[in-house]
């Protein structure tokens, strides 16, 4: 998988090494960055330090966005993103409004379903 | 009074109140009128990182939003401060996009140029350090640890000039509150919240490493300053067999703290 990532990366592990994730042994993208092979793109923390260290100018990110897809969307992952296309709102159902009163914050108005789909909704022979 | 539009996201909307009523009270001290999200979205983080290709359209919404009130939009957690500088330069590189953005935007009557300024608390605190200074009531007399929003912080070609690698702005607040900032091992590390949908065991074990290391180095509280770092640090803390539990408050509750504010007008205190 390393190999696919980019010719520029010399697998100098300074990626994996300013990675928390990895640095506890779990798999992230810097672990695969580095051959080691796992399913770990759902795993960086988007804290974007290897992005930062790389000396060869990866496209780090870009090669997650691939590896992400390739994985597939993990499920509380997708529940949120349903959420989003029914309310406009990453937790969905859930009610808040009430408490926001208790606090003394303005009522939440959620975009909603319609608008979200208009908002998403393709052109027609849109690429 | 110079006007900006408050974007909370998800989180803070839902969960971290105590979080956006201290912002709020903060703004107005420095002179900053808040306006609302007429109807709020989704700022699409989740969305950005090969979920969907065309989540650049959540974004562009509430960056629309504020550019037809003609003011910045503040952000309270790193994710939606990224997802927005992230739209914003992707929008401006490539004019087809904006196009697609545009032809979207209009079903719901808006337009977007590409030119709202989006700029999280932490850069309008630090901005205002000298006033926030000069307002401290009750010194904090504690020792405090630090973690810092990251991802507005990086990567640098997103966020600009705001000095990867380099977190200055809650140390210079902190300090300014009279509290001892105590430096830990594990101050740079990301918190791991970004994780918990995707591998919770693991991301309670990076937020369990990064507790016990401000705690070992004599912390008596936390200091954050992203919605993703309370949910993980605090929401989450009962769930990682600490030894001894840390307090984590928002950098705006305890400036609120500092410069005295009734309780009642800085958001509840968990602890």
């Amino acid at each position: 998988m390393g190999t696919e990532v980019a010719k520029e990366c010399d697998q100098c592990m300074r990626c994996a090494d300013s990675c928390i994730i990895t640095r506890m042994n779990g798999h992230s993208i810097t672990s695969e960055l580095n051959e080691i092979i796992g399913d770990g793109a759902w795993n960086c923390a988007n804290c974007w330090k290897c992005i930062e260290i790389c000396p060869q100018g990866v496209d780090i990110f870009g090669f997650m966005m691939k590896r992400r897809k390739e994985e597939g969307i993990p499920e509380l992952i997708r529940k949120g993103i349903d959420g989003i296309f029914r309310k406009g709102f990453w937790f969905g159902d859930i009610q808040f409004n009430e408490i926001r009163e208790a606090f003394g914050l303005p009522a939440g108005k959620l975009l909603g379903r319609k608008k979200v789909a208009l908002l998403m909704a393709g052109e027609e022979g849109e690429s | 009074m110079e006007r900006m539009i408050l974007y909370p996201g998800c989180l803070v909307l839902s969960r971290f109140h105590e979080y956006e009523v201290a912002s709020r009270q903060i703004l107005k001290k420095l002179g900053i009128e808040v306006l609302d999200m007429e109807e709020f979205c989704c700022c699409g983080s989740s969305l950005v990182p090969g979920v969907r290709d065309d989540w650049i359209n959540l974004p562009a919404y509430s960056l629309a939003r504020a550019e037809s009130l003609g003011v910045a939009i503040i952000t309270l957690c790193g994710s939606c401060t990224n997802t927005f500088l992230r739209a914003n330069l992707l929008l401006e590189r490539e004019p087809d996009l904006l196009g697609r953005a545009n032809n979207r935007l209009g079903r719901l009557g808006l337009s977007y140029t590409g030119r709202t300024t989006v700029r999280h608390i932490l850069e309008i605190l630090v901005d205002g350090v000298d006033e926030i200074r000069n307002s401290v009531v009750n010194p904090l007399n504690s020792k405090v640890a630090l973690s810092h929003p990251c991802q507005i912080m990086r990567p640098s070609e997103i966020v600009g000039k705001r000095n990867p690698l380099k977190f200055q702005a809650m140390h210079e607040i902190v300090s300014t509150l009279g509290a001892e900032v105590v430096d830990y091992p594990a101050e740079h590390d990301c918190c791991g919240s970004t994780i918990l949908l995707s591998d919770k065991a693991m991301a309670l074990e990076v937020g369990k490493r990064k507790l016990e290391s401000a705690t070992k180095a004599g912390a008596e509280l936390l200091c954050v300053c992203c919605g993703n770092c309370l949910l993980l640090l605090d929401r989450h803390q009962g769930q990682m067999g600490l030894k001894k539990r840390i307090p984590v408050v928002s950098l705006p509750q305890i400036i609120c703290l500092a410069l005295g504010f009734p309780r009642n007008e800085m958001g509840t205190l968990h602890h």
